[in-house]
């Protein structure tokens, strides 16, 4: 059985998905599932029976989230092109042993292996 | 257009111009023009991190036709992208006639970067449904993954019988 969902609605012009959920779930907890954006509309999602004082948190953060700001997720990713993009440049023997393991676990998350 | 059910005809009974009106041009026309509702977009941008199941957009992909009672079909086709892991992460879609999850729920998991967009097509069939006004929303959510988009989508509803 579905948990019911309410929705509170915001304009925004733009929004750093993955890092705007992780600054919404630090401030709502458990009362927080997600957030979806159109474009123009963002809508917070929490569950039906979260206490109504929640909703009042949410808008204040949704007020102070930088787009262009980057989660942890983004900084690593970025973090990532950048390794793989510099030992394209070099040699394998030239490759540091910090650089072949992390390009290790790059390649073994993309074939699902951790 | 209406339907009403064919009535039963009996030997040498008078056949009056309401009758066949009812029974023959208003059946017919409303087996011509079936209930139904399209919304296509070929440069969406939703997106979504939420764990739960929520409608894809409230407005456009939540489509209401007045049924005559029996089958609806329901056709999804939608371009996706998945922002997470490789392999375990994933988008679901389903959709719901008046709130209730019907169907498949086609899983869409993240394969090579970010930016590479899987299209899916799914269709529902929710049946038996009575004589009223019924509505149909497109839903998803992210399995572990930090976020999905939708960058294309067309939904078709239609009454079927």
């Amino acid at each position: 059985m579905e948990r019911k969902i309410r929705d509170l609605e915001f304009e925004r012009a733009e929004i750093n998905i993955g890092l705007l959920h992780q600054e919404l779930k630090a401030a709502l907890g458990d009362h927080f599932t997600g957030v979806s954006f159109d474009g123009k509309k963002l809508r917070v999602h929490l569950f039906d029976d979260a206490p109504a004082d929640i909703d009042g948190l949410a808008g204040p953060v949704v007020a102070a989230h930088t787009s262009s700001d980057e989660s942890a997720a983004d900084k690593r990713q970025k973090e990532d092109a950048a390794l793989l993009d510099s030992l394209r440049g070099k040699k394998v023997d030239q490759w540091k042993q910090e650089e072949k393991d992390r390009l290790l676990e790059i390649l073994l998350s993309r074939v699902g292996g951790i | 257009m209406t339907w009403t059910f064919p009535k039963t005809w009996f030997a040498g009974e008078r056949v009056t111009a309401a009758l066949l009106n009812t029974h023959l041009r208003d059946n017919l026309n409303a087996l011509h023009v079936r209930p139904k509702a399209v919304y296509s977009n070929n440069a969406c941008s939703y997106s979504t991190s939420s764990a739960s199941m929520v409608n894809v957009d409230g407005t456009n992909l939540e489509l209401s036709i007045d049924t005559t009672g029996g089958d609806v079909l329901v056709l999804v086709q939608a371009t996706i992208q998945v922002a997470g892991q490789y392999w375990t992460d994933r988008v679901n879609l389903g959709v719901t006639c008046d709130g209730v999850l019907g169907g498949v729920r086609p899983q869409v998991t993240r394969y090579g970067s970010n930016d590479n967009k899987i299209v899916v097509s799914f269709f529902v069939v929710f049946q038996d449904l009575t004589i009223f006004t019924h509505d149909f929303a497109l839903q998803w959510n992210v399995t572990g993954a930090t976020s999905g988009s939708m960058i294309q989508v067309s939904m078709l509803v239609r009454e079927i019988g």
